[in-house]
């Protein structure tokens, strides 16, 4: 490797898949290995990454003007390249110091936290492929790449949410964000490849025009750019858990605390803003698709504000809390103001990591603070001086809805969930009686009962 | 240079015939699951040696110097190693209860005729081998309850294939496979051979509403011989071969057979999600992967063709190693039903790792080759064709919900005294599983040289198909 930008750029992204690798393998051989090599190759994963994405961010910052890393092409076939580029500019430096910063110290914290827990092996397999997926997303130099990374997110979030998979909630919670990610990452894929036929091309910088964030245009059309877009759009409201793709987020709120921090505190919630930054030109291009992300944040921020006021628990109310602020991010990059979205999701991005690190120690602080004022605080009007304002039958009403999160998850399992999973149900009856004529018809009223959840 | 220097493809199918016999003179069980272990190793390092020998010369074709009518040609030079090492596989990591002595024999016979029919040079000698690989289910499965309709589905596989070949050698007498001629045969019979062969391919490969028999055989313990059977798939080859001669029946009819295979994708994809059992689950995800196989090949242009040939390798080895951790599940464990959760991985963390991987690699995680088998598949269909991009990218996404769900009520749950019984991989187990899942990874990685491998033979089929398309239009 004789650049050594490129060399910078590939630490950065790989340490933490080689310590996947070597975790993996121990786990695979050993079944529970010890804790120690698997602490010291994720600390020195995660170290070697941060150093070399600050020492890359140094570089490429000093030179004044985006790189594009190029690796060679991953396959090519029938006229098909899928090229391995890194594009690394302001918002990919911002997001993979966040990226690389956040897994150094949630890895830190996480081994503490973690000690002597039967699955502190597989956290960290996880975490690892988390850390090589999200530096991926936010280096990849072509929107083909960074589909791979959002993949792998995914596929570690849903995971993660299941870690304690001896509980049957969090297995089933791991599985509701996996099925609103694969819905919504159809989304993400027919757009890039919409984007190959646009453009010919899915690099960020020449086939979305993001060479020079934030003021690159694309040469798309305004139709060709609003269609893409939208496909974008659906992508993103899934990762970042937007109405009417919102009710995971809460739920995934049962894995372990270090996740819950870097995946829905820190950065996979922030993915698809991240998403929507890159696809600036595009929305520059198209009026209507920024008034559909305004549209999406604002829904999302007034819904969940809502709902986040009447939680009873602290890892709940900071789920909505995150989506409120990462609706406002939408509603930001629907105003077209990039920059402002883009430091908000960095100050976001620390904040709820800090807070929701601290969330298993804050009950005890409060009650600490509690007997040190003596009194209990005044109980807090839940709608603020709104309250006042509403007759009390609508607030009543507006409590309720609140507190059945709107009922979105309810009417989106009436409309779509059960009568698709009947219609699985009934089809296998079918089928069993063809395969297995003479056999007693298989009981799948357990199934029906599960699209409920 | 038309031939090999060495009897490479005899001796490997002498390899298979000597396990056949020292298999069936073997003492025990486990004696004859060792000298078929050998057979199928040597099968399969003789067919990667051919297989290389014939990348290293740019000749279309090369014989065995002792049996000439058998051979490989770019198509065949691919596949070749695919049954060997199904087969392999099978052999190493089946339950011990599922194959008996004669069980191995079975496994044995069926991969000799499937390397015969992927090494045949003409099409009597094809159609006898794909014959004679399902011979011995016949046997297995009579007198078994519910297996008229089984039985029915594999003479379904057989007789029009023997119809089909019966057909067109009695107009163009020997039909040479490698380099082919179009055989001199009119319009409609080109189309009766056509719809004969696409019947015969459809049962074989297990597509809606032919699976029956496949189902069956691993609803009555004959797991391992069912996919050393079904996983190559090698219904799709002899479809190919078809293809190549008889080209004016094909390009008018792809979009009929892309169809049948997305609605086979369709239907085994919502039937895994209906299913309450573990095995059919797993059986039924692997199946609707196939029916995206059948699909793609009923495109006509690079991308999708290369797509689909890179999917048919991965879904072969990445489904065979996932059905046969799923047959471990049940030898474990007995009938597993999805009604509930059963909690193993912590009572067999390996068994679940090895699940995972293989079912991620079944459905498409990235760093697998079916992961770049999809993507170049979803790029070759939506532009032309996009209302079967939008089923196929349905299917890939509900198969991967529909793998999680069946993952999650498997291996996560409470841990109780009942899944304690559920042992872990043996030694051996782990090494084949590892050595399984890291050539799937390694080949996801670095997919370069597979691709262009099928890559050129995907330019092949599709410039025939352009070639004659051509040739119509001009008249």
């Amino acid at each position: 490797m004789s650049d050594p930008v490129k060399l910078l750029g590939l630490v950065t992204a790989c340490s933490p898949l080689v310590s996947a690798v070597f975790v993996g393998v121990l786990l695979w051989g050993q079944g529970r290995p010890s804790e120690r090599p698997i602490m010291l190759a994720t600390r020195l994963a995660f170290l070697g990454s941060f150093c070399a994405s600050v020492a890359l961010a140094a570089t490429v910052g000093l030179e004044g003007r985006p790189h594009i890393l190029e690796f060679g092409s991953w396959y090519t076939v029938g006229g098909h390249r899928f090229e391995l580029t890194f594009l690394i500019d302001r918002l990919s430096i911002l997001m993979m110091l966040l990226t690389s910063g956040a897994c150094s110290l949630i890895g830190h914290f996480s081994i503490t936290y973690l000690h002597n827990e039967r699955g502190f092996a597989r956290f960290f397999l996880l975490l690892n492929i988390f850390a090589f997926g999200m530096l991926i997303l936010v280096m990849a130099g072509s929107v083909d790449f960074l589909f791979v990374g959002w993949e792998l997110v995914g596929v570690t979030s849903a995971l993660l949410i299941a870690f304690f998979h001896e509980r049957r909630e969090p297995v089933l919670n791991g599985l509701r964000a996996f099925l609103t990610y694969r819905t919504c990452d159809l989304g993400l894929l027919v757009g890039t490849i919409l984007l190959h036929h646009y453009a010919h091309e899915a690099e960020l910088s020449s086939g979305l025009g993001t060479a020079d964030w934030v003021s690159g245009a694309t040469h798309l059309d305004p139709f060709h750019s609003t269609v893409v877009a939208l496909l974008f759009l659906v992508g993103a409201m899934g990762k970042s858990a937007q109405v009417p793709f919102s009710g995971w987020l809460p739920r995934a709120m049962e894995g372990p605390t270090p996740s819950s921090a870097i995946f829905y505190g820190a950065l996979s919630v922030h993915a698809g803003v991240y998403l929507l930054l890159r696809s600036a030109p595009l929305l520059d291009a198209s009026p209507g698709a920024s008034a559909v992300v305004f549209g999406v944040g604002a829904t999302t921020a007034f819904l969940c504000t809502l709902s986040a006021r009447v939680q009873t628990d602290v890892k709940n109310s900071l789920a909505f809390a995150t989506q409120v602020q990462v609706g406002w991010m939408f509603m930001e990059i629907g105003l077209h103001l990039y920059s402002l979205a883009a430091v908000h999701l960095a100050g976001h991005a620390c904040l709820r990591t800090w807070q929701l690190l601290r969330s298993p120690s804050i009950l005890r602080d409060m009650h600490i603070l509690r007997s040190e004022i003596g009194h209990e605080a005044a109980p807090h009007r839940w709608l603020g001086h709104l309250e006042r304002i509403l007759p009390t039958g609508a607030s009543l009403r507006l409590y309720q809805l609140s507190l059945d999160r709107f009922r979105i998850d309810e009417l989106v399992h009436r409309i779509v969930l059960r009568p698709f999973m009947i219609a699985c149900c009934r089809l296998a009856e079918l089928d069993n009686r063809f395969v297995s004529p003479s056999r007693k018809p298989q009981r799948l009223t357990r199934s029906l009962e599960d699209a409920h959840r | 240079m038309t031939s090999f220097t060495l009897p490479l493809l005899s001796t490997s199918l002498l390899a298979s015939a000597g396990g056949v016999i020292g298999c069936k003179l073997a003492r025990t069980a486990s004696v004859a699951r060792a000298r078929a272990i050998a057979s199928a190793g040597a099968s399969l390092l003789l067919a990667i040696v051919g297989a290389v020998a014939f990348d290293a010369v740019e000749v279309p074709f090369l014989r065995d110097p002792l049996l000439p009518v058998v051979g490989v040609d770019t198509a065949s030079a691919l596949l070749l190693p695919l049954p060997a090492m199904v087969a392999v596989a099978v052999l190493l990591l089946a339950p011990r209860d599922t194959l008996s002595r004669s069980g191995t024999v079975d496994v044995l016979w069926t991969l000799g005729a499937t390397t015969l029919m992927f090494s045949a040079g003409d099409l009597g000698l094809l159609t006898l081998a794909w014959t004679l690989a399902a011979l011995p289910l016949p046997r297995l499965l009579d007198g078994r309850r519910d297996s008229r309709r089984a039985l029915a589905g594999l003479a379904l596989s057989a007789l029009p294939a023997i119809a089909a070949t019966a057909l067109v050698v009695a107009h163009a007498g020997s039909v040479r496979i490698w380099s082919p001629e179009t055989v001199p045969l009119a319009a409609h019979s080109q189309q009766i051979a056509l719809v004969l062969i696409l019947v015969a391919t459809m049962a074989r490969t297990a597509i809606v509403p032919f699976h029956g028999w496949l189902v069956r055989l691993l609803d009555d313990g004959f797991g391992p011989l069912a996919l050393v059977l079904a996983s190559p798939l090698a219904g799709l080859y002899v479809l190919l071969r078809f293809g190549a001669i008889l080209p004016g029946a094909f390009p008018r009819d792809l979009p009929w057979i892309a169809g049948l295979g997305l609605m086979s994708a369709i239907a085994f994809a919502i039937l895994a999600l209906g299913q309450t059992r573990q095995m059919r689950t797993a059986l039924y995800l692997v199946l609707s992967q196939y029916g995206l196989i059948l699909m793609g090949l009923g495109e006509t242009d690079d991308l999708t063709v290369g797509g689909t040939l890179v999917l048919w390798m991965s879904q072969s080895i990445g489904g065979t190693g996932f059905l046969l951790m799923a047959l471990g599940v049940e030898w474990r464990r007995g009938r597993i039903s999805l009604d509930r959760h059963h909690g193993l991985l912590r009572g067999a963390p390996s068994l679940a790792a090895a699940y995972f991987v293989f079912g991620m690699s079944v459905v498409g995680l990235p760093g697998t080759l079916t992961f770049v088998a999809e993507e170049i598949l979803a790029q070759g269909l939506l532009i032309d064709h996009p209302w079967l991009a939008s089923g196929f990218l349905a299917v890939t996404a509900t198969n991967a919900v529909g793998f999680l769900r069946l993952f999650g009520r498997v291996f996560l749950g409470s841990w109780t005294a009942e899944s304690a019984t559920c042992a872990d991989l043996r030694p051996h187990e782990k090494v084949v599983a590892f050595a399984l899942a890291a050539t799937l990874l390694a080949a996801g990685f670095f997919p370069a040289a597979i691709l262009r491998d099928r890559g050129s033979w995907a330019h092949d089929i599709t410039q025939r198909e352009h070639e004659v398309s051509g040739a119509r239009d001009t008249r």
